[in-house]
């Protein structure tokens, strides 16, 4: 492992240096998927070595934040949720919570973030979201979330792609500097991206037929978003290659599920300690839209959770209070919550309101931030959900300026004016 | 709907260790292939969802807006098809795609029903193989769909069934099957409102956007929401959550039986007053039999008639066929044909498959199914049997590597048209390519690729004239021929060295688009 590029220790960051732009004369085709008005620059032999690694998880489907971190000291949770809510922390209930706080608890599913909980590390927001848009629709809300801006469809690009867009490489040069992990193509949180790849499985990322150079040459005038990936794909294959995935050692005795999700964190752990230049990821958990037999302690949600908190309680341990020269921050969302009131099967319909999860040793954890504004029917949105009261991008701006030490927010989450609300430190 | 997950998840992935070893020599020199970066009439407004994918290319080789009419309406060319298009031309071979049953397609339906006949199980029968359908039909009819694609001589209507199997998507599980066959690939040439009244009473989909739970004393909304959303009026429809609400309760009574076919069931109908989207279902007395039925019905005719739903159908279909972003003339077209034919499929498509609308669409990129299908249609690689049915490998392979296995979208929108979310995964594509193009291993892997039909002329000119023939219909670029002939020297090039330039040549970015 590499080490001349360890962070500086002292918690001051670096301004972004701008002398290191090259300003294009064109547009770069890198730049092509990113909005017009977007300044199209290139970064040269520049980089920006005081940044976190940033591994963005999103959880598909609207994830039911009202089990994730359960509000056992509101009556109407108890009211609405008759049949499937958590048992509370001071019961008797083999299947109870765990208290957080005085109102908070978490599921047994959630038990494997205990741990970094207690070492605040992990901050949870309740009641955020998205507060521009009320959609309930999946896809309208994904969209919206993952571009970072609502009832904008002329934007086809990711925050966090723009985030990479508008900063220098942690590592000049570095053929990779973002990958979406598991199954599927370049999600839009991603979309965008300079060097950002989706490579599903890191560990068997290789030409079946070795005409790399041909294959390079033959792209070279090729069209964007496909020459972009082609000659990305080429010169990060090598790189993968040199990484020895299969006999990674995970540290501290952290065990990652054999899910796609906990190979993923693994692969990422591995990729992380390689010191490689990534400074990015994206992940996704889908499966969240328990409209039916939910199952909140034992079932379909239960054992997402479980797969959720291990990988992120296993890579916590692993990795973020591991041995690597780099901060790591973790973020965790998903595009709406759930009706406060159960349905007709045990389950809950689309709603508003959630959780989101960060988790890092420069998160001002071990708190559930919220302004709690009840589950009452009279209160709720709609009559049925959740209010959001924090929107997701004060969070994710935060972030992304805090603890990605890149100012450009205005590019990152176009027209929003974010409150900063402490969650990092 | 989630279960479907756990059961792919566990299934081992392809190993790297599959690899082929042939000397290299001579290097190629750097394609330049010219991209016009932006179309002059590429639009200023606003981009709707689906959106751009990326600057809007014109590949000016492509001269023949026949052969343009070919890509766009099959999963790849063969030279026959190539020659036939440019000799009965456009109008006739739009119209010989747009009536199937007259096209003689006996030898891929004797190898799917020989092969698969899992395929064609019905509800009953699958419902007594619950226990083992991944073990003994899913693999099965993935394949069988894979190699519709490859081998089927109705060119357009497996575009069509693609299409509203993405539409009408439902995550793959044993009720799927019988979806696919009377729902999807029954109507995907008929009448798209047929094809809507057919999905409601589909217990595929029932079960799968849980409507099946829903009645008065609790209701579920997913299906109510999707069916407005996904199917229907589209996500800017107009309709609020309380449509939402009240469309779940009109729903309710719709359901499955337990032989899993669909019933209607009053005991569960909400007989309350109900409002959606300014259609008033008052309150009646509750009753027995199908009373109650009426009422999504007739607020199912209300989706299919509605002019949000054309406008919907039309600009995904321009979107599927034509560019990402329609022109307003060419969705008003659509429009028209869709609205004077009552959801006529093949009229919808006789106005958006116009000679102009060809000549000046952009590149599109292949999907991944969709390039694999190309590929093995212009090498004439053969599936002629499977061996290896043992490994998930054998069955759907590099469909799975790339993200793009049929039926295996786990949400209700379908895979993605969008080039920006497929074009990363490159390297799995050109894997994709070796997986035909090699015959890796020594015994039983298909498909097989004999590169000595590209060898009938055994010179360098001969074997890129007929790649050009095969892969590009004559359409191949400069650029590219430039680098296959460097690549095959000016000696007989030997097979190896052919087999080589054909995935070259299948991996080129000219072949990803269409």
């Amino acid at each position: 492992m590499t080490t001349h590029d360890s962070e500086c220790g002292c918690g001051e960051y670096q301004e972004l240096s701008r002398r290191g732009f090259l300003l294009a004369s064109g547009a770069s085709a890198g730049a092509l998927l990113l909005p017009e008005w977007m300044p199209q620059v290139s970064y040269a032999e520049s980089e920006n070595t005081s940044r976190d690694v940033i591994v963005s998880v999103f959880m598909r489907g609207g994830a039911d934040g009202l089990t994730l971190v359960a509000p056992f000291e509101d009556a109407d949770y108890y009211r609405g949720r008759p049949g499937i809510a958590v048992p509370r922390p001071d019961s008797s209930a083999a299947n109870r919570g765990t208290a957080l706080d005085n109102f908070f608890m978490f599921p047994p599913g959630m038990v494997g973030l205990l741990p970094a909980w207690q070492a605040q590390n992990l901050a949870i927001v309740h009641a955020t979201g998205q507060m521009a848009t009320n959609s309930r629709s999946h896809f309208e809300a994904e969209r919206y979330m993952e571009a970072g801006k609502p009832n904008d469809y002329s934007l086809v690009s990711g925050w966090l792609a723009r985030h990479l867009a508008s900063s220098a490489p942690m590592r000049a040069g570095a053929p990779l500097r973002a990958l979406a992990l598991g199954w599927g193509g370049t999600r839009l949180t991603l979309t965008g991206g300079p060097n950002t790849l989706p490579i599903p499985v890191p560990e068997s990322y290789n030409l079946a037929r070795p005409l790399g150079a041909q294959l390079d040459r033959m792209y070279n005038t090729a069209w964007t978003p496909a020459r972009n990936a082609a000659k990305d794909a080429i010169a990060t294959i090598n790189l993968l290659q040199s990484i020895n995935f299969r006999g990674y050692v995970p540290s501290n005795g952290a065990v990652y599920p054999t899910t796609d999700f906990g190979r993923g964190f693994r692969s990422l752990a591995a990729l992380i300690k390689a010191d490689v230049g990534v400074e990015a990821a994206h992940l996704d958990i889908g499966g969240w839209d328990t409209h039916a037999q939910q199952g909140s302690t034992q079932g379909t949600m239960h054992g997402l959770m479980v797969d959720f908190a291990n990988t992120l309680g296993a890579f916590w341990a692993d990795v973020i209070r591991g041995p690597v020269t780099r901060r790591i921050t973790v973020v965790c969302i998903s595009e709406f919550g759930r009706n406060a009131r159960e349905n007709g099967s045990a389950g809950t319909d689309h709603g508003r309101g959630s959780v989101a999860f960060f988790l890092g040793t420069h998160i001002r954890g071990g708190r559930v931030l919220a302004n709690w504004p009840g589950l009452n029917r009279a209160v709720l949105e709609d009559g049925q959900d959740l209010r959001v009261t924090i929107d997701y991008r004060d969070l994710l701006a935060e972030i992304v300026k805090r603890r990605l030490n890149n100012p450009n927010l205005d590019l990152v989450f176009p027209g929003f004016t974010p409150v900063e609300r402490g969650i990092t430190l | 709907m989630h279960d479907a997950d756990d059961d792919v998840e566990g299934v081992e992935r392809a190993s790297p260790t599959r690899r082929a070893f042939l000397g290299l020599g001579a290097g190629l020199t750097a394609t330049a292939v010219l991209a016009r970066a932006a179309e002059a009439q590429r639009p200023t407004r606003r981009a709707d969802i689906g959106s751009l994918t990326e600057r809007l290319g014109q590949r000016l080789e492509w001269r023949s807006t026949e052969l343009r009419l070919l890509r766009r309406i099959s999963m790849g060319m063969t030279a026959a098809t190539a020659g036939r298009v440019r000799s009965i031309g456009f109008a006739r071979f739009l119209e010989e795609q747009l009536n199937p049953p007259a096209i003689d397609d006996s030898a891929c339906d004797q190898r799917i029903t020989t092969r698969y006949p899992q395929f064609y199980l019905t509800q009953a029968q699958l419902l007594a193989k619950d226990d083992v359908f991944w073990q003994e039909v899913a693999a099965p009819v993935m394949r069988a769909i894979i190699e519709r694609a490859c081998f089927s001589e109705r060119l357009l209507e497996q575009r069509m069934i693609e299409f509203w199997s993405d539409h009408f998507n439902i995550a793959i599980a044993a009720p799927r099957v019988v979806d696919y066959r009377d729902v999807v690939m029954q109507h995907a040439l008929g009448k798209y409102g047929d094809m809507v009244r057919a999905s409601m009473r589909s217990p595929a989909m029932l079960l799968y956007l849980d409507q099946v739970w829903s009645t008065k004393y609790g209701v579920n909304e997913n299906y109510a929401r999707e069916l407005m959303e996904l199917h229907t009026v589209g996500w800017d429809g107009g309709y609020s959550q309380q449509d939402v609400h009240d469309l779940a309760r009109v729903l309710t009574g719709w359901t499955i039986d337990n032989q899993r076919r669909f019933t209607y069931r009053a005991d569960y109908h909400d007989f309350g007053a109900k409002r959606v989207m300014g259609q008033v279902f008052p309150a009646r007395p509750e009753a027995g039999g199908t009373a109650g039925m009426d009422e999504a019905i007739a607020f199912g005719e209300y989706l299919i008639h509605h002019p949000a739903t054309a406008k919907f159908i039309c600009t995904k279909l321009l979107r599927w066929f034509i560019r990402p972003d329609p022109l307003p003339a060419q969705v008003n077209a659509a429009v028209q044909a869709f609205t004077t034919t009552d959801g006529d499929i093949k009229a919808v498509l006789r106005a958006i498959l116009t000679e102009n609308n060809l000549a000046t669409a952009p590149a599109k990129l292949k999907r991944p199914f969709h390039y694999y299908a190309s590929i093995v249609r212009a090498t004439g690689a053969t599936i002629d049997a499977w061996s290896d049915w043992t490994t998930w490998e054998g069955v759907v392979g590099h469909h799975w590597d790339n993200a793009h296995a049929p039926l295996t979208w786990q949400t209700p929108d379908g895979f993605p048209d969008r080039a920006e979310y497929w074009a990363g995964l490159m390297v799995n594509r050109w894997n994709a390519a070796a997986s035909i193009l090699y015959n890796w291993g020594t015994t039983g892997r298909y498909p097989r690729f004999a590169p000595a039909t590209f060898m009938a002329t055994p010179t360098t000119t001969g074997v890129i004239a007929e790649i050009d023939r095969r892969l590009f219909g004559g359409e191949m670029t400069a650029a590219l021929r430039t680098e296959l002939q460097a690549f095959l020297g000016t000696s007989t090039p030997s097979q190896g060295r052919v087999q080589d330039a054909v995935f070259l040549a299948a991996c080129a970015p000219e072949f990803q688009y269409y």
